[in-house]
This record gives structure tokens, C-alpha cells and sequence, in this order.
């Protein structure tokens, strides 16, 4: 019933009248579907957070991002395993920090003031990865992203999902389940 | 309106709602046999049982489990006939009882697993037809000169007294709870930064008014956390009943079978524990009551022969103590010879002749303890073999519990477990290694001492000092935890702890004091972590782990320590 009060009875009278408006109505909603659909497939857009670690960048998408934090007070938990620095307290849970240097066979930085926590949240784990710096919050198209070509991924390296290149920047992509060594 | 309503999502709760009413079934069932046979037919348990039968029924045909909501119906109005004294007791009327809780309990697991399963209780329906064409033959030979309408008027009434019947209880899933215990531990977490601040404010402000008035404020706050925190640990309390209940039907379907007579008893029955503890205890209790059914309490003739009582008493009993639940499992059977298991650990290969000839009496017994032991060479459907008493005690341990064991040949035998009340809070001993706050279960501390650095002594690799002419294996957390090592002093602290039988030292840094702490389990993401069992955050915010004692003492080498601290005198802590 609703649908009707939004036709305007034409003065004609004519139920042909009435049909075409109906016709009308529903081609446009057809239309505009077709329209996001279209625009969905030709442009991916990578929305990523992006962060320095040694000399490179790396982006994760910004979906599995819960927060950024300070790097302060990072508890060591004796027997964990090598790439996990600790745990920290997270409003009263308790959650491991990955440190990604570890992590990827790079050396151990000083502590800096810039270090962060980025907390992620992968299937139902919260986990902490700490990185030497937090840069930005970019969206890239998926027209700038190159997978990596197989030869380039020794069976270590395939936690990277692609290289977005832009302007002068090398932005490496990652797939954090694999990164955080979740299986 | 649609017609169908998906009601998949609610088989949980009906499974689960269905099995509190089949338990309650068997009880009400097992009650009223007990009382039958003291001569005495109790209405008001009847009611009771056709109360949680009608229930189910009705959930059952919500649910559209028909042949449930069928089979119940039989069995109801077969109870009514019982009610209005159409059919008389009988053993055989009890006996089919039990065998339609078994078969509801199956029937209900085949839901679980399948829900689409179709369930088929013809065989249960027919051996009912039977017993209530038999049973209704011999009620009408029985008598009829009982005044049948009296009866029957007031069956009446009272069969629909459930159904007005009120409820005083909620039901909330366990998680909610967790949750709410989890909160306000954080509360109490922060409630310790007040203190901390108002400490702050000693010193910067000197208005002694406005002092003070934080200082109430904040001791207020402090109180109404305590009371809030012990109320949610009050609901998670449920009375130990709930699990020795579930014992009532296993001795008695033993005794049945084996032809020994055996009365369960409780004591203490109504003793309240935590819920994570109530969860733990059904299993190693089942182990030592198997054990006591198959091998304790002898057969008839033989408690004849030796004079007692020809039906065996097993007791299940529990009680505060402090801090602590005690639960003993006790039987007045023939008890266990030392000199046997003396000889068979020997045969074994567990202890070599030699040492088992020099320990005395109770160490003896707690040979038993050890893996792979077993006094009966007879394999049982009850007990099996093999498993028993090492799996027992494993899972006491892991609950920073202790299990003993004192038996008199010929007289009986009794397990005590002694558990903490809950696992989820505890009082631990905070203290410092190398730079790290580590928090150790109270409940396992023995005591603290402090030594000089050269009372520690190597013996065959192993560190160990000697205490009140005891030797007693030390561990560096430090080195345990390879943690970096603060330089070397002349006198050490030592923490003596222990965990089972298993006593030893732990060298510390620092002891920083006592503290309540609550446990928080560690992400599996962090693997397994040996000498740990789980974190805590501390009154400023930061992590500390919590030591686990028995799998840093299960480390330690033991060939020693067994024996010279077996009997060592009980913890003072």
C-alpha cells in the first residue's frame, strides 16, 4: 500500500497511465543498483594504515584496526615465543604484542618515543603488533597494487600481500594473518 | 504471520533446560525409592516429578520432538495412575524409571550431536506397556476397598499446584557472570590507584578537611567493591550436592550389578563452591569413587566373614577449612595393604627394593600417586585399570589442590582433596626477579626464608639447601625464566613451596608482600609457557605473570626429594 501513495494519480484517469508510472519507479531502482555495482568492481580501493618499521613502509587494512597506542610498558612473558615481545594491559585484558622487527628478521631498534602498538583484531584475537612509527591513513586504488611476482616469495616472505607504488613511496602490503603467524 | 518459527536457534537451551528436568527426574525418582522402602509414599515428590515431567513434555512438543513428547506422556500418565493409586510401587516401577532417565539422557545427546535425528523410544514405550498391564492387573487384585474418590480429589489439587508454582531462581550463563567478576575486579584495580593518588594528595594539599572527605570517599568506594566483588562470587557459588548427586545413581547401578551392597551418604552436602571448582571436581571424584565401588568395599560374604555390616558405607563429604574446600571420598572397606603395594610397585619397576623397604607406611600409600599404578589385577567395566590415581592427582594439582590418602587395613580408606575455593581470585605473594613482579599462589606458599648464599649447595647437578635437616631442591626463577640476573649477594631469599607431595625453593630477589590478584588466562597466541599459568594486572596497571608451582617443582629432580619430603610436616601457610 505504501508504494501507491507515492503515485500521483494522473488526471488522465487512464490505468495505462498508472502502469507506466509503476515501469518508471522500478527501472530507475535497476538502474541505480547497476551503477554501485559497476562502480565496486573497477575501482578496489585499499584503505590502509600505513607504518615505518626499519627503512620500509608497510600498510595493513584499516578494518582489522582497532586503535593505535603508546608503547609504554610492555611485560615480558618468559617462554613465549621469540616474536612475541610480551603483553600489555589493554583496559583490563590482557593481549600479546607481536614485535614485528622480530618478526621479520630485522634488527632491534632503539625504544623511541614515536614507537606505537597497533592493535589489530583477527579471528576473535586481539593482538598487538609493535612498529617503530604510525605514518598515515591513506586509500589507495588497486590499479597502483602489484602482487608480488611468485619468484620474489621465499615461503618466509609470503606474509605480503602486494606493493602499492605511489609517487616515490613503496608501500608494502600486508596479510597479517600470516604476518602475525596465525593459522 | 509466518508459519514455521526456526526454532534451531533454541536447542541449546532446550537440551540444556531438558537435562536439568531428566536430572531432577532421577533424583525425585531415586528419593522416592528411598523412601518406599522405609514404608512411606511421599505425594508430594510424585507432584514433583510429574511437575518436571509435564515441563518437558510440553518443550518437548514446542520443540517438535514428538516421540520425546510422546514417551513422556506415557510415562506421565502411567505416574498418574501411581498417583491416584490405580497402580501400585514396585521395584520393577522404579526400575523403569531409571531406565527412561538413561534413555531421555541418550536421546537428548543424539539431539545435541544431530538435531535432525529422529529418536525412537518404542522399546522404552513397550517394556512400559508391560509393567503398567502388569502392575494394573495386580493393583485390581490388590484391593479395591481403599475409597478411590478421596484419593483421587485430592490428587487433583495437588497435581496442579507445579503448574502455579513460583520461581525464585534466574538462570544466567556462566559468561555473564565471568564477565561481572571481570569488571569489578577492575574496579578494585582501580579503586588502588585511589589509594595511591590520595597518597599524592598528602603530600601537595594541605586543606585536612577536603583530606579527609577524599579519604572517606575513597574508603566507601573501597568497601562497596569489596561487598559487590564477594556478591558475585556468592552467585557463582552452587552447593557441592549438585555434583555427589550425580554419584547416587553410579553406586547404585554397581551394587545392583556386582551383588555388594552399598549405601552412598553425604555429608556436607549443602557446602557451597565456586563454579570453575564444581566443574573441575566430577572427575577426579569419579575416579576415587569407581575405585572404592570396584576395589574398597568388599562383596557380602567377605564383609560377612570379616564381621561387619553386610552393606559396605561409602561417604562423600565436604567442608570449609579456611580458605580451602575439603571433599573426602571415604569407605569402610577391606582398605590397601602396604606390604602389597610395597611389592608391586618393586614388580613394577616404580622404586627399587631396597627403597621400598625403608618408607614408612603413609609413603607407601602415596606410591599409589604414581603414574601407571594399580592395586587390582582385575579389570572392571567401573574402573578399567590403569587409569586412576596419577590422573586423579594431576587434576587436584592443577587446581593448586592437595590429595592424601590414609587407610586402615581392613577398616577402610580415605581421599581427601583439599582445593581452593575458587580459581578465580586467590592471595598470592608478590615478588621481584630479575626486574619482573612475579605473583606466587599463596595457597602453595610453605613459607619464606632468607639464607646465606653459601648454604646453597650442588648435589648431582641439582641446587639444594638444607632446611630444619631436610634437603630441599632450590630453582633461580631468574635462570628459570631466563631472565637477566641481578649481581650476586650474600644472602638469598627462598620461597618454599609446594605443589602435591612435591616440595621445593624458589630464589628470589625481592619479596614485595601479600596481594589478592585476579586470574586472567593468557592468549593461546602466547604458546605454552612452562612455570606459568596465567597473568594479572596490578594496582597500577602493569602485567604480572602468576608462578605455577607444580609444573616448576615437576621439573626439579625428584629422586631425593620423593621420599625425604613425602611426610615432611603439613603446610603452616
Amino acid at each position: 500500500m505504501a508504494d501507491f501513495d507515492k503515485i500521483q494519480l494522473p488526471s488522465s484517469g487512464l490505468a495505462e497511465d498508472i502502469l507506466a508510472q509503476f515501469i518508471d519507479k522500478a527501472q530507475t531502482e535497476v538502474d541505480q543498483v547497476r551503477i554501485v555495482e559497476q562502480k565496486e568492481q573497477n575501482d578496489t580501493i585499499f584503505h590502509l594504515v600505513t607504518f615505518q618499521l626499519g627503512r620500509e613502509e608497510y600498510g595493513i587494512e584499516i578494518s582489522s584496526v582497532q586503535e593505535i597506542i603508546r608503547a609504554t610498558d610492555i611485560t615480558p612473558v618468559p617462554g613465549a615465543p621469540e616474536h612475541v615481545r610480551g603483553v600489555i594491559n589493554l583496559r583490563g585484558k590482557i593481549i600479546p604484542v607481536v614485535d614485528l622487527r622480530t618478526r621479520f628478521s630485522l634488527p632491534q631498534a632503539e625504544a623511541s618515543d614515536a614507537q606505537r602498538i597497533v592493535v589489530v583484531e583477527l579471528k576473535e584475537k586481539r593482538l598487538g603488533m609493535l612498529v617503530d612509527s604510525v605514518s598515515q591513513v591513506i586509500k589507495i586504488p588497486s590499479g597502483v597494487v602489484e602482487e608480488m611476482p611468485e619468484e620474489a616469495i621465499s615461503v618466509d616472505e609470503n606474509f605480503i600481500k602486494g606493493v602499492g607504488k605511489l609517487d616515490s613511496r613503496l608501500i608494502i602490503i600486508l596479510d597479517l594473518n600470516r604476518s602475525l603467524l596465525l593459522t | 504471520m509466518d508459519g514455521v518459527i526456526d526454532v534451531s536457534l533454541l536447542i541449546e537451551e532446550y537440551l540444556d533446560d531438558a537435562n536439568g528436568h531428566v536430572d531432577a527426574v532421577e533424583v525425585a525418582v531415586m528419593e522416592l525409592e528411598k523412601r518406599w522402602n522405609e514404608g512411606v509414599m511421599d505425594d508430594a515428590l510424585l507432584t514433583l516429578l510429574l511437575g518436571n515431567l509435564h515441563t518437558l513434555k510440553g518443550n518437548s512438543g514446542m520443540m517438535g520432538f514428538t516421540p520425546v513428547q510422546q514417551y513422556i506422556h506415557r510415562l506421565e500418565s502411567f505416574l498418574k495412575g501411581v498417583q491416584e493409586s490405580a497402580i501400585p510401587l514396585s521395584s520393577g516401577v522404579f526400575e523403569l524409571f531409571y531406565s527412561a532417565v538413561t534413555a531421555l539422557r541418550s536421546g537428548f545427546a543424539r539431539i545435541a550431536s544431530d538435531p535432525k535425528t529422529t529418536l525412537d523410544f518404542s522399546d522404552e514405550l513397550m517394556s512400559l506397556e508391560l509393567i503398567s498391564y502388569s502392575q494394573e492387573m495386580e493393583g485390581a487384585e490388590a484391593g479395591r476397598e481403599e475409597p478411590a474418590i478421596k484419593a483421587l480429589s485430592k490428587a487433583k489439587v495437588e497435581e496442579l499446584s507445579y503448574i502455579t508454582q513460583k520461581s525464585s531462581t534466574l538462570k544466567v550463563s556462566f559468561e555473564k557472570l565471568d564477565e561481572l567478576l571481570n569488571l569489578v575486579g577492575e574496579l578494585v584495580i582501580h579503586r588502588t590507584s585511589l589509594v595511591a593518588l590520595e597518597k599524592r594528595l598528602q603530600e601537595k594539599v594541605s586543606d585536612r578537611a577536603l583530606l579527609e572527605a577524599f579519604n572517606e570517599a575513597s574508603q566507601l568506594i573501597g568497601k562497596s567493591s569489596t561487598d559487590l566483588r564477594e556478591a558475585i562470587m556468592k552467585a557463582r557459588m552452587l552447593p557441592i550436592k549438585s555434583v555427589f548427586q550425580r554419584f547416587q545413581r553410579l553406586v547404585r547401578d554397581h551394587s545392583q550389578k556386582s551383588g555388594k551392597e552399598i549405601l552412598l551418604r553425604f555429608e556436607g552436602e549443602e557446602t557451597e563452591l565456586d563454579k570453575t571448582v564444581i566443574d573441575e571436581i566430577g572427575e577426579p571424584l569419579l575416579h576415587l569413587i569407581r575405585n572404592a565401588v570396584d576395589h574398597g568395599i568388599e562383596s557380602v560374604e567377605e564383609r560377612r566373614r570379616a564381621g561387619k555390616a553386610s552393606t559396605g558405607l561409602l561417604t562423600l563429604s565436604a567442608c570449609h577449612e579456611s580458605n580451602h574446600i575439603v571433599i573426602a571420598v571415604e569407605d569402610d572397606g577391606r582398605g590397601m595393604d602396604p606390604d602389597r603395594i610395597r611389592r608391586s610397585a618393586v614388580a613394577k619397576g616404580l622404586i627399587a627394593e631396597d627403597e621400598a623397604g625403608v618408607l614408612s607406611a603413609s609413603e607407601v600409600l602415596n606410591l599409589l600417586f604414581l603414574p601407571g599404578f594399580s592395586t587390582s589385577s582385575e579389570v572392571t567395566e567401573t574402573s578399567g585399570r590403569g587409569i586412576g590415581l596419577d590422573v586423579v592427582k594431576k587434576i587436584v594439582t592443577s587446581l593448586n589442590g592437595m590429595i592424601d590418602i590414609s587407610s586402615d587395613p581392613g577398616r577402610g580408606t580415605r581421599f581427601t582433596i583439599k582445593l581452593p575455593l575458587t580459581l578465580a581470585i586467590i592471595t598470592a605473594l608478590m615478588v621481584e626477579v630479575g626486574g619482573e613482579i612475579f605473583a606466587i599462589p599463596l595457597s602453595g606458599v610453605l613459607e619464606s626464608i632468607r639464607i646465606q648464599t653459601d648454604e646453597i649447595h650442588e648435589v648431582g647437578g641439582t641446587e639444594v639447601i638444607n632446611l630444619r635437616d631436610q634437603l630441599l631442591p632450590i630453582r633461580r626463577l631468574d635462570g628459570f625464566y631466563k631472565l637477566k640476573k641481578v649481581e650476586e649477594r650474600d644472602m638469598e631469599y627462598v620461597v618454599v613451596v609446594g605443589s602435591g607431595e612435591k616440595r621445593g625453593g624458589l630464589v628470589v630477589d625481592r619479596l614485595l608482600g601479600q596481594q589478592e590478584i585476579v586470574i586472567k588466562a593468557l592468549d593461546d597466541y602466547l604458546g605454552d609457557l612452562p612455570g606459568i599459568s596465567g597473568g594479572t594486572v596490578l594496582g597500577d596497571g602493569s602485567i604480572s605473570m602468576i608462578v605455577d608451582i607444580s609444573s616448576i617443582l615437576s621439573g626439579m629432580k625428584s629422586v631425593t626429594k620423593e621420599r625425604t619430603f613425602v611426610n615432611s610436616d603439613k603446610r603452616s601457610a
